[in-house]
């Protein structure tokens, strides 16, 4: 951290944040992680392959994760139990937030007020109200936020963006997405160390703005597997496949969103679904003709673990998983005819008339249909991933706005959540998603 | 031989004709159309002596008509159905049942009443496959069934509904009047009697063409009886032809320990292997029962649950694997260790046909007087939760359907 920063960022204070916050180009981000888990140790490793980082901070409720934290990234960190000692610091320019979801909201408003860039990972936030607070805030902030659903930055998926544009499938009709998963830790059954005692871990902490409880460390790491922390199989889940969606055909959001679905597997107390199913309706939009959006997500498929989007359109289906298929059927080149329950006398009248309208076509070469399956391919090794924190990073650096930013991560989570009210609540619900507001139907 | 009379001589109606005269069980005696072309037409394929009418009332008078087809647009399903199990007849009528709620309990009391053979045109009830499929799943071979996904893709005219108009549809060859029966009176447009499915007065659409077969062969294959609530969604995407029923409509109905996902889409651009399936979805394998056979895929479950120890301290992911592999030992590579991943499949005999072992069925029933399981009651259990779709549709909620009372709400 250059001694100008730290003099910028205590400017910033006085001035409009848009017009002063400045990383110098040759000087590296220094940023925190605030949540070392899985996702928040992930998150860290990208971010230093970026190469245009540095981390200096850590924060977690768990002594362990800290500890490990500065096993792996280096004893010079400053770790702390305490995520407000990190964002007090003057020499943090970003944070990443990878806590539970119930803290997502709280923890990047301060940090936003604190003067840092922000790198949330989704669902954005646990509560729709949140996000639209956070919206605000991040406007006002004129900070940098981008939510960590990675597929925004998918070469994969820029591809399947641009092929569908292009006409690929002809006129979209229908999007289907899915997660299937088939093992214990997919199904979120996250280790336990051994020696999380209270005193390793800041439980009240953990438990911030959810109701109170007595320790009981497996709520802490397996946190998704509880309303009052998590978001189920909607916020982990298909809230990347609303991201991945709307990047590729420019919708922001359903006008109508229904779920269904049950816990029928994984009953280790938890109290979210492990086979959750949601009906979306997509109003036409700019090019977009209406389409109906299908998402799947089922932890209990005996049959193995895969996940991909089909988009389906009059002229052909996109898939995309690891890659982009391309599978064409151009249409009819007649529309065919049903006349066997006409007598002969109709029928040949019938064919006289269908005849001058569609000739007989001569089979020539120049007159075969090309069947079309053309699939494209990432490099070997892509991480969209390293692309997300690439593109978030160059954002902190050069101020222009990313595409996942707080109002594309809350059109992204409003169904989301709102697909969890749906199952819980039994209802269907309308959407708006330039409000945000919700209602439920009858 | 039984003594057979078609009432409605389209597509379906007379391809039962034709799979009864096959069984050499049958012989058709009586023909009702409301269109004169398809009387004649009649005479031209089952022979001259065959009795034509553009009133199904003197087909149903007759003494020499024992069992008759209904294969009418749907409005008409019930109210000729019964009056032909009223006349003594018995009845093998076109999917869905019904076209209306209301038609249920009373198509369900006239079978009753009358204790004439009742059985519905959904053939999956006769496939083998979906005989294979229900062995299966009561052999557990998936484990706990969770979800099982049905779908039937199409992308031609013919498919979506775009039969083809006589020349000579006119008022003198058609009694229109007869055609719209209980529908809204309007004005005659053939379009309407020849392409009926597209329109709501008359057919049940997607729902009632298509998902109800989908509906027979999970009741069939799971011994369900119906689901608890509805809820669909869909367009007319694609097919904009004046139709009023959507051409692209998905559902999801919650059964008791699973639920059922359903997808019909006129407009789907490009094949899928299989463009008309089920697919069972159960804890330890997947099975897709299609028109050529069930396949099921199996991988066992994991042997331990693995963990995620990463973001613990070095010293604590120890501790934390010497307590790990006390439970789980770790198992030595070996050739018994391999866990056999399966697939398997079962294919019906080269010359199963369903469609025709359905009419094969009936007329033994006919014959016999015992029964096909695809009755009233078993008919109104699909048929009911195939309009509570178009009812979800139309009012754009989800539908409470009592599966015992079979009352929709």
């Amino acid at each position: 951290m250059s001694i100008s920063r730290r003099h910028l960022l205590q400017a910033a204070a006085l001035t409009p944040a848009v017009a002063l916050a400045q990383v110098s180009p040759n000087a590296k981000i220094s940023f925190a992680t605030i949540g070392n888990g899985g996702m928040g140790t992930g998150d860290t490793e990208s971010a230093l392959r970026t190469g245009l980082t540095e981390m200096v901070a850590a924060s977690d409720v768990y002594q362990g994760r800290l500890d490990r934290a500065k096993e792996r990234f280096g004893n010079h960190l400053f770790t702390t139990r305490d995520y407000r000692e990190v964002l007090a610091r003057k020499d943090i320019d970003a944070v990443i937030i990878a806590t539970p979801d119930h803290w997502h909201a709280r923890i990047a408003t301060e940090a936003l007020a604190a003067g840092k860039d922000v790198y949330v990972e989704k669902p954005m936030v646990q509560k729709v109200e949140d996000g639209v607070k956070l919206v605000d805030a991040a406007k006002a902030s004129g900070r940098i936020l981008q939510v960590g659903s990675q597929r925004v930055s998918s070469i994969v998926y820029a591809k399947a963006k641009e092929l569908i544009e292009n006409g690929a499938i002809g006129e979209l009709n229908l999007v289907e997405a899915w997660w299937d998963r088939n093992s214990a830790i997919g199904a979120w059954q996250y280790s336990i160390p051994p020696d999380a005692t209270p005193a390793n871990i800041d439980w009240d902490t953990f438990l911030g703005s959810a109701p109170k409880r007595p320790f009981e460390p497996i709520r802490l790491f397996r946190w998704r597997n509880y309303q009052d922390y998590g978001t189920g199989v909607a916020g982990d889940l298909f809230v990347h496949l609303f991201s991945g969606m709307h990047f590729i055909t420019g919708a922001v959001g359903p006008n109508r969103v229904y779920a269904t679905g049950g816990l029928r597997y994984w009953k280790d107390g938890r109290d979210v679904p492990d086979v959750m199913m949601g009906l979306y309706d997509y109003p036409s939009r700019g090019k977009m003709p209406a389409f109906n959006l299908a998402l799947r997500v089922n932890f209990v498929n005996g049959a193995g673990e895969t996940s991909g989007f089909r988009f389906v359109g009059s002229e052909g289906i996109l898939t995309v998983d690891g890659g982009v298929t391309v599978n064409r059927q151009p249409r009819e080149s007649e529309p065919g005819y049903t006349i066997g329950t006409f007598t002969k006398r109709t029928q040949d009248q019938f064919l006289d008339e269908y005849r001058k309208k569609y000739p007989a076509q001569k089979p020539t070469m120049d007159a075969m249909r090309p069947l079309g399956q053309e699939t494209f391919r990432p490099e070997r090794g892509y991480s969209d991933h390293l692309d997300h924190h690439r593109n978030f990073f160059s954002a902190v650096r050069s101020r222009k706005p990313v595409v996942e930013d707080a109002r594309f991560g809350l059109q992204a989570a409003g169904p989301a959540l709102l697909s969890n009210r749906s199952v819980f609540e039994k209802k269907a619900f309308t959407w708006d998603p330039e409000t945000f507001t919700a209602r439920a139907i009858g | 031989m039984i003594r057979l009379a078609l009432i409605g001589a389209g597509g379906m109606g007379s391809g039962d004709v034709d799979d009864a005269l096959k069984s050499g069980q049958a012989q058709l005696t009586a023909v009702a159309d409301i269109y004169q072309g398809r009387l004649d037409r009649a005479k031209e394929r089952w022979g001259s002596n065959v009795f034509t009418s553009r009133d199904y009332r003197e087909v149903l008078a007759r003494r020499d008509v024992d069992a008759v087809i209904v294969a009418t647009p749907d409005h008409w399903h019930a109210p000729i159905a019964i009056a032909a199990l009223r006349a003594g007849k018995d009845v093998y009528v076109e999917k869905p049942m019904v076209h209306k709620f209301a038609e249920g309990p009373q198509m369900i009391a006239a079978q009753q009443e009358t204790g004439r053979i009742l059985q519905v045109g959904s053939q999956y009830a006769s496939s083998l496959v979906f005989a294979k499929a229900g062995d299966l799943l009561k052999q557990k071979a998936l484990g706990e069934v969770n979800l099982v996904e049905a779908w039937l893709d199409r992308n031609t005219a013919l498919g979506a509904w775009q039969y083809s108009l006589p020349p000579d549809a006119n008022e003198a060859n058609i009694d229109w009047e007869t055609f719209l029966g209980n529908a809204p009176k309007r004005p005659f447009e053939p379009v309407r009697l020849f392409r009926w499915r597209n329109y709501k007065d008359y057919g049940t659409g997607v729902s009632g063409d298509l998902f109800v077969h989908l509906l027979t062969g999970l009741h069939f294959a799971t011994g369900s009886t119906g689901p608890s609530r509805i809820y669909a969604t869909g367009g007319v995407r694609f097919w904009k032809d004046g139709r009023d029923a959507p051409d692209v409509v998905l559902a999801m109905m919650d059964y008791p320990t699973f639920t059922f996902v359903l997808r019909v889409n006129l407009a789907s651009g490009a094949a899928p292997p299989e463009r008309f399936g089920l697919k069972f979805v159960g804890s330890e394998g997947t099975m897709e029962a299609t028109m050529s056979g069930v396949t099921i895929d199996r991988t066992p479950r994991e042997a331990e649950p693995g963990y995620t120890i990463n973001t613990f301290t070095e010293r604590t992911q120890a501790q934390f694997l010497t307590e790990y592999r006390k439970k789980y030992p770790q198992p030595k590579p070996s050739a018994d260790a391999m866990r056999p991943l399966r697939q398997e499949r079962y294919t019906p005999p080269r010359e199963h046909n369903a469609h025709f072992d359905h009419m094969k069925n009936f007329l033994t029933a006919v014959e016999t007087r015992k029964p096909f399981f695809e009755d009233a009651l078993f008919g109104y259990r699909t048929a009911g939760p195939s309009l509570a779709v178009n009812l979800s549709l139309e009012e754009q909620r989800p539908v409470m359907w009592d599966a015992a009372k079979l009352v929709a709400s």
